[in-house]
């Protein structure tokens, strides 16, 4: 058993070399969500390349990795999301996005390097495999609907026991992991609501419905929702963010355009506030002869993981990186899809380090001059290796 | 006496179709405001042919008309202004603006031919004259700061006694006057507000200063000053006509904009309502940790009718037109810089209907479609040559 520990440790270092590599070659040549083909070809031909594995095309810029092992037992999906955003790069890395206005500010291309890292892995070890390891490569993490969904419309969450993924965060201190209990991510969802008055001219008021008048009562009131009607003890976040009407100081205008965002855990109130939003809309634009249109855009659910799989992800990382490098942290208010794997089997989704101890340094996600160490890449092709080979191995 | 009054009525008549010639040649050749150069030209060319007419340049764009009589007397000023808009013509009439985006939608091109048909007959009664008539071809009423102030503080009113105006308006019938003792048009004044907050994600507001929900209470604030501290005797209006911030539906915005007007008549609350609107703004940025930029701009003065001459010009209009045609209105809520004229002297503006009788045919000033029937000018021509021989001819 120790021989193997060893064995395992060194075939995980043997492939740092090309994670880095990879990890800069998708750096450099970012696609946007659901336009992944060149990311995908590349995967596609490096998944083949290992052998051992059979590697299939799940959407058209998806792709599925199985190892199945030696021996019968359970199947346990990793996954990685390919995207990169569009933001013009601002780094000035010698590897810079070459595709203008397209970067990958959120590190999917560690994520995607990673996984190839932790399948070159994997797929030396399929002799000793229990049951099979599948590889998620996802497309499209960042934009609505998303990607996991399609990847589990197309069939390939059938018969697994388990999900686990990873995100690489800029903000924290490099090789550093944080793990949640139940919610990690929050439900996302938008809305924009159009507030149909009657335009006139700023001087006589009294002849239009003014709509920013009654858009600003509409703003106060949604942003009473969270005190006044959901229970302190549960996190939510409605934020207003758009409030658009007017083209001349001298004239009422004839609508004006609010838009905003939700965050929820609590499935009850992520289906209360749109009622609530409405309710509120309905009545103000009633009480001022004008009219409303609110469209409401459910987005990616909550993340929650799932208590036995965290506690094995949980201990693995202890037992791989020490107690000093795992924190239990609480959830964060973003999105993501990940939640559509944990939605059908028990899923683990953590965030791993990979910021410079001092926070002034680190850019945030999305930021054009985001940025992750290199040296977290290999801790997150470990955390895949040792995480699946436990979850297999595990009764 | 009689046969004067027939002189007059027959000059007037022979002036009708050149009047309505000149209106088609400037409706067909707008200019902007400030801008006027070929209207200006134009105008002072056809002063100049008229003879017995001093003829000089006030601005690069206005002219000014001097009218002396054999006796010594009063001054009186008449006043027209020259300017067009801004807006793409729709009338479809064979006279239509010849250029792209530029209109005579407000009147002013009959203005012009009016009064021009005004001075060539006044030109031909020299002799009848007690005193001077003075003729002020305005530029630049629709742009504020105005032509009309340019005019004064080049010394163009200098020495008047009075100061006579007059405005088509497109939605009164056709040939009725009307006439306001006291206020007829309101001070109009605007104002932009930036508040800056921080912005930040949507799904964490806890981190940002969001300035749209500072806005939104702004707004609020601001649309309570007219029923909670303005005495209800006062008429004053003000409208917040814009409200601009955020990109993004998942993003709280840095930064909102926030635009309106303000109308008043009585000079003390016109100087109130921006240390309101200030004090609005600086308490709630600061209650929000938000700073703010308030930008207050005073525009045109309102316009007041002084009562010796207004009841001077109504016995006119009823003496020429008849009772019937004669209608004592209220202020409007628009703005006028004739303002800048009557703070100098004692001032009457009237208003002309050159609308249909059917209110369905009429379309509105500043419309693409705005037009006047041209069976007005000759009245206008009236009413300039009558209030100022009355005028002088008073003791």
């Amino acid at each position: 058993m120790i021989e193997k520990v060893v064995d395992i440790q060194k075939l995980v270092e043997a492939v740092e070399e090309e994670v880095v590599e990879w990890r800069r070659h998708f750096h450099e040549n970012p696609e946007l969500s659901f336009k992944e083909f060149e990311t995908s070809n590349y995967v596609f031909e490096k998944l083949q390349a290992f052998g051992s594995i059979e590697v299939s095309k799940v959407t058209p810029t998806s792709v599925l990795g199985r190892i199945v092992g030696s021996h019968p037992g359970k199947v346990v999906a990793l996954r990685a999301d390919m995207d990169a955003l569009p933001i013009q790069e601002e780094t000035g890395l010698p590897f810079a996005s070459k595709n203008k206005d397209i970067m990958h500010a959120c590190g999917h291309d560690g994520h995607t390097a990673m996984l190839l890292g932790a399948a070159k892995v994997l797929s030396q070890l399929k002799d000793e495999l229990k049951g099979e390891i599948r590889f998620f490569f996802q497309h499209a993490e960042e934009h609505f609907p998303g990607g996991a969904a399609e990847m589990v419309k197309a069939g390939v969450t059938e018969g697994i026991d388990g999900v686990i993924g990873l995100h690489l965060a800029s903000q924290i201190p490099a090789g550093k992991f944080f793990v949640c209990y139940g919610p990690v991510t929050a439900g996302t969802d938008a809305f924009d609501i159009e507030i149909q008055g009657k335009g006139g001219h700023g001087s006589a008021p009294f002849a239009t419905v003014d709509p920013i008048a009654i858009g600003v009562q509409i703003v106060n009131g949604i942003n009473q929702i969270i005190s006044r009607k959901v229970d302190a003890s549960k996190r939510a976040v409605i934020s207003v963010t758009k409030f658009h009407g007017g083209t001349a100081n001298n004239i009422i205008p004839d609508r004006v355009t609010l838009g905003g965002t939700v965050r929820t855990f609590d499935p009850e109130i992520r289906s209360q506030i749109p009622v609530w939003i409405e309710q509120i809309t309905k009545g103000l634009t009633e009480a001022h002869d004008a009219s409303y249109q609110l469209n409401y855009q459910f987005g990616y659910s909550s993340v929650v993981n799932e208590e036995k799989i965290t506690a094995l992800v949980d201990q693995t990382i202890v037992e791989t990186f020490g107690e000093s490098n795992r924190v239990i942290a609480e959830a964060i208010m973003g999105g993501e899809d990940f939640s559509a794997f944990s939605a059908v089997a028990p899923g683990c989704f953590v965030f791993l380090g990979a910021g410079s101890e001092k926070p002034e340094e680190n850019y945030p996600h999305h930021h054009p001059k985001f940025d992750v160490k290199e040296k977290s890449l290999i801790l997150g092709v470990q955390y895949y290796v040792q995480s699946a080979l436990k979850f297999l191995n595990e009764k | 006496m009689i046969e004067k009054i027939v002189d007059i009525q027959n000059l007037v008549e022979s002036v009708e179709m050149e009047v309505v010639q000149w209106r088609r040649h400037f409706h067909e050749n707008p200019e902007l405001s400030f801008e006027e150069v070929e209207t200006s030209k134009y105008v002072f060319e056809k002063l100049q042919s008229f003879g017995n007419i001093e003829v000089s340049w006030v601005t690069p764009t206005s002219v000014m008309g001097r009218l002396f009589g054999r006796q010594p007397g009063r001054v009186i000023g008449l006043r027209a202004d020259m300017d067009a808009l801004p807006i793409q013509e729709e009338t479809g009439l064979p006279f239509a603006s010849q250029k792209n985006g530029v209109m005579h939608a407000c009147g002013h091109d009959g203005h012009t031919a009016i009064l021009l048909g005004a001075a060539k007959v006044l030109s031909q009664l020299k002799d009848e004259i007690n005193g001077e008539i003075r003729f002020f071809f305005q530029h630049a009423e629709e742009l504020s700061p105005g032509g009309a102030q340019e005019m004064i503080k080049a010394g163009a009113a200098e020495g008047i006694d009075g100061v006579i105006g007059l405005h088509l308006g497109s939605q009164g019938p056709l040939g009725k006057f009307s006439l306001c003792y006291g206020d007829v048009t309101a001070a109009c004044d605007d104002f932009d507000i930036l508040v800056q907050g921080k912005g930040g994600h949507g799904s964490e507001p806890n981190g940002t200063v969001d300035p749209i929900a500072i806005g939104v209470q702004l707004v609020n604030g601001i649309n309570q000053l007219i029923s909670r501290k303005v005495d209800a005797s006062k008429r004053a209006v003000i409208s917040v006509t814009q409200f601009h911030g955020g990109t993004a539906n998942n993003i709280i915005p840095d930064r909102v904009t926030i635009g309106g007007t303000v109308r008043t008549f009585d000079p003390e609350i016109r100087k109130q309502i921006p240390v309101w609107i200030e004090k609005l703004t600086k308490g709630l940025t600061a209650a929000h940790d938000a700073t703010y930029q308030l930008d207050y701009n005073f525009g045109y003065s309102p316009t007041i009718n002084e009562e010796n001459i207004t009841s001077l010009v109504e016995h006119t209009i009823v003496e020429t037109f008849g009772e019937s045609n004669f209608v004592r209105s209220q202020a409007l809520m628009g703005s006028e810089d004739f303002s800048a004229f009557a703070e100098v002297a004692p001032g009457c503006f009237a208003f002309l209907g050159a609308g249909s009788e059917n209110p369905a045919e009429n379309y509105p000033h500043h419309h693409p479609k705005f037009d006047v029937k041209e069976e007005a000018l000759i009245l206008g021509v009236h009413y300039f040559v009558r209030t100022s021989l009355k005028f002088l001819n008073e003791n």
